[in-house]
């Protein structure tokens, strides 16, 4: 009894451990690249921050100008990280692209080109969409009236009250009837 | 007196009494010929009253093909149910010994207005029998009474008996003589009325003559020689021997003495006679003689000596409403008469069935009284045990061959179907004699009977098919369904078309036709009658379209008319009906409706006048309801329904469910903003890329 009490303990605990080992490794190879990596984030921390702030800012469940602003965003980060990558990739050379005013501008300036992006075309397409939908309503609407004046009001009816149950009748007489 | 031979009319009270002359105009005021079949000819201004049969009114006739042949007309009265399948037998083969039968028709009669049944007969030059007698013309002694009455009497009936029917009008003063010799004599009419509708109470047996004049039923031959054995009795006689007693009293002398007794109490019966006499008249049918007995005897062989009985007396008499009964018989008679006074009685007096049990000493009997009783008392409002019902079964139980006696009626099971057909045609209500089926006492008197018979099994499968369409209230059933089941040859009483008298189901959609032009468009071609008449006389299965006509819908419902009417007219091949197809088509607005599709209702609308003007009710059917057409309508609608659904549901998404269409709108150009941006974004970085390299 023992035994089998000792054998089903063993069973459930052979997957948790599986578990933190792989948790472990996962944390270890995320800090491991962290610390390669780290001249890049600090330079998409900072060079994104206006992408964050916008993000928190952000109440709709879709966040699309959190997208908007951060796609413009890493346009002006990108060629920064790109001249990181072939300066030698030290936290130094990170440091003082951070400290470049003109970096900094063009990296905000593009967020901020993205949040100008976003204001400007929301009401365009807003608006084009609006009279699209207009036109499809009033189609989908004189498509109802035709089949309204071809089949009479019951075919609006959701119940099938108006159907006549052809079943229901009676046959004529041989020959006469299809 | 036998020898006198002369029949005193002035005494036959009771035969006058009901032998009654029809209520209907005798003559016209001018000469007015009524031809039919192109060769026979009416005179109805020339009457012949001393041929008038009590239902029928005589008048004069002729053939053209046989001028010479006296002929006489019977008009019949149209209220009353006459014996059309006599007629049809008789037409094909008129039996000898009667008087003869030449042919029958339904004609409009110009006195009144009304169709009914005319029945053309051979004239009988020497008279009535009780005319020749009276005024001395002949006289038939009591010698050749046999060779003169019996033996045609008899060859009358067997000759009937051999086609299986029945006289049932066997009577003095229903003989004639076909010679101014007066030697041939013929029994006379016996088809202008219903079976033993018109014979006096003492021509009928102790069974029949207790019920209604309309329900003495169609009997059997051994009713025929019963009724001859009264004729001779009053023709040696000269007169009748008991005109001075009432009905019940009759009654009580004929089952406490038996008949043959009670008519010859005070006359001397020829002794020629009382041999066959006593057979003719036996009350028992198991000992009364048959015609085939009889003929064996009128050629001079013996027959089995008759044995007389008469049916056990009580012991003691049981009183009821002041008067002492003696016999189950008399007793279930005068129960029969005050039901409630019975029920009463039955339930009050525990002596009763004590008297059943020891005075009648039958305790079968006895028994079964007694359970009748408890169950009456114990079935509360049961309309299965009511003080009627029990009475009925109790007047059963008492008298088990009499007829079934139930509130006023009184009738032997054969006579149900000409019963019912004779309340229809009065006019009068039969709820009463429905209820007789739905409460079983048909079942109960079958059941009672001692002895099983072939016809007994038939109407006990009768009653059931009968019980089963009055339980079916619906259009083509019911009460209607039975009265025409039961009466195959009753014409159709509808309103519509009564006065067309329609025998006939190929008469049908002509007199229909013909009433149509008079009709109020609004109301229905079918009612219950024609349904029912349709139901009991078409043969083939309508059960679909009454199913449709018996539909709530007004729509279903005109379709299942024109359906029902457009079959018949095809499968009959009926000639083009115009005015009935007008009418129907003046109906079919919400059959029309029924099509979703405007355009096709345009169309049909358009078309049915031209179909109405060609008559024919199968294409105007056609039209209105193809099943081709249908389908396409049905499954237009619903594609038309679904487009319709569709166009709903994209206008909702559209406009947005709850009415944040401007939040959708914002949140689309977001959306695209948000694209815009990361595709921008996705082209620099790439460009970015490339450069550098």
């Amino acid at each position: 009894m023992a035994r089998k009490a000792t054998r089903k303990q063993a069973q459930t605990e052979a997957p948790k451990k599986n578990r933190t080992m792989t948790i472990l490794w996962l944390s270890g190879a995320v800090v491991g690249f962290l610390v390669y990596a780290s001249p890049t984030v600090l330079l998409l921390i900072f060079g994104m921050l206006p992408s964050s702030v916008a993000y928190i800012t952000d109440r709709s469940k879709e966040k699309y100008s959190a997208f908007c602003i951060a796609a413009m965003n890493f346009t002006g980060v990108f060629p920064y990280m790109m001249e990181l990558w072939s300066m030698g990739h030290t936290l130094s050379d990170s440091v003082q692209i951070l400290t470049n005013v003109f970096a900094l501008f063009v990296m905000y300036g593009s967020a901020g080109f993205g949040w100008a992006l976003f204001s400007s075309i929301t009401p365009v397409v807003s608006t084009v969409l609006a009279t699209f939908h207009s036109s499809r309503i009033s189609t989908l609407r004189s498509t109802q009236r035709t089949l309204i004046s071809e089949w009479g009001e019951g075919v609006a009816h959701k119940e099938n009250s108006g159907t006549f149950d052809a079943e229901a009748a009676p046959s004529g007489p041989a020959g006469t009837n299809a | 007196m036998a020898e006198s031979a002369k029949v005193d009319q002035t005494e036959d009270d009771q035969t006058k009494d009901i032998i009654e002359e029809p209520d209907i105009p005798l003559s016209a005021p001018s000469d007015v010929a009524v031809v039919f079949r192109k060769h026979f000819t009416i005179d109805a201004a020339a009457p012949l009253v001393q041929l008038n049969s009590p239902s029928a009114l005589a008048y004069e006739a002729s053939d053209t093909r046989i001028p010479d042949k006296g002929l006489f007309a019977l008009i019949c009265d149209p209220d009353l149910p006459v014996r059309t399948r006599l007629m049809m037998q008789m037409k094909v083969n008129s039996p000898r010994c009667s008087l003869p039968f030449i042919d029958w028709d339904i004609i409009e009669w110009p006195l009144t207005g009304r169709k009914t049944t005319v029945v053309i007969y051979e004239r009988p030059m020497g008279g009535r029998l009780t005319d020749a007698l009276a005024s001395g013309a002949t006289r038939i002694s009591e010698y050749d009474v046999i060779e003169r009455v019996l033996t045609p009497g008899i060859t009358a009936i067997l000759d009937l008996s051999e086609a299986d029917l029945t006289h049932r009008a066997i009577r003095p003063d229903n003989m004639f003589f076909m010679d101014t010799s007066y030697q041939e004599l013929v029994l006379g009419d016996c088809v202008t009325s219903p079976p033993g509708y018109d014979q006096p109470e003492i021509f009928e047996t102790i069974e029949r003559s207790t019920a209604d004049r309309i329900g003495r039923g169609r009997g059997s031959p051994y009713d025929d020689v019963y009724a001859l054995g009264v004729s001779i009795m009053f023709i040696m006689l000269g007169h009748n021997p008991v005109s001075h007693l009432t009905p019940l009293e009759l009654l009580i002398e004929k089952i406490e003495r038996n008949t043959y007794a009670a008519l010859s109490a005070n006359s001397r019966v020829p002794l020629p006679a009382i041999e066959f006499l006593r057979g003719l008249l036996n009350d028992e049918e198991e000992g009364r003689w048959t015609a085939e007995a009889a003929e064996t005897w009128i050629d001079g062989r013996k027959n089995t000596p008759v044995q007389r009985h008469s049916t056990p007396k009580a012991k003691a008499p049981y009183h009821f409403q002041g008067v002492s009964y003696n016999t189950a018989r008399t007793l279930a008679y005068a129960f029969s008469l005050a039901p409630e006074e019975t029920f009463r009685t039955i339930k009050a007096d525990e002596n009763f069935e004590n008297w059943v049990r020891r005075n009648l000493d039958d305790r079968e009997l006895a028994d079964k009284v007694k359970i009748l009783i408890l169950t009456a008392s114990r079935s509360g409002g049961n309309p299965q045990h009511s003080p009627e019902v029990v009475v009925a079964k109790l007047c059963i139980l008492l008298d088990p061959s009499g007829p079934i006696r139930y509130k006023d009626l009184k009738f032997m099971i054969d006579s149900f179907g000409s019963y019912f057909a004779y309340l229809t045609l009065q006019k009068q209500s039969y709820q009463d004699l429905l209820e007789v089926v739905m409460r079983d006492l048909f079942d109960y008197w079958l059941k009672s009977q001692i002895n099983s018979t072939p016809d007994n099994a038939m109407w006990h499968r009768q009653i059931l098919r009968s019980k089963g369409y009055i339980k079916i209230k619906e259009l083509g059933f019911g009460a209607e369904r039975c009265l025409y089941e039961l009466n195959k040859n009753l014409p159709c009483l509808s309103p519509l078309i009564d006065e067309a008298h329609v025998t006939d189901i190929e008469e049908l959609l002509p007199a229909m036709d013909k009433a149509a032009s008079n009709a109020e468009p609004e109301s229905r071609p079918i009612d219950r009658h024609i349904a029912a008449f349709i139901g009991a006389r078409f043969n083939e299965d309508i059960h679909p379209h009454l199913r449709a006509m018996a539909l709530p819908e007004p729509e279903r419902a005109i379709i299942g008319t024109l359906s029902l009417l457009a079959f018949l007219q095809w499968k009959q091949k009926t000639p083009a009906l115009y005015s009935l197809s007008s009418w129907i088509g003046g109906l079919l607005g919400p059959a029309i409706a029924t099509y979703h599709n405007r355009k096709t209702r345009r169309e049909l609308e358009r078309e049915i006048p031209q179909l109405v003007r060609k008559g024919s009710l199968p294409e105007l059917f056609d039209l209105v309801d193809n099943a081709e057409q249908r389908t396409e309508d049905e499954s237009g609608f619903t594609e038309a329904r679904k487009v319709y659904s569709e166009a709903e549901i994209e206008i909702d998404l559209l406009e947005g469910k709850d009415g944040n269409k401007e939040e959708n709108l914002l949140l689309a150009g977001q959306k695209a903003s948000a694209m815009a941006a990361i595709m921008l974004g996705l082209i620099i970085v790439s460009i970015l890329f490339f450069v550098r390299q």
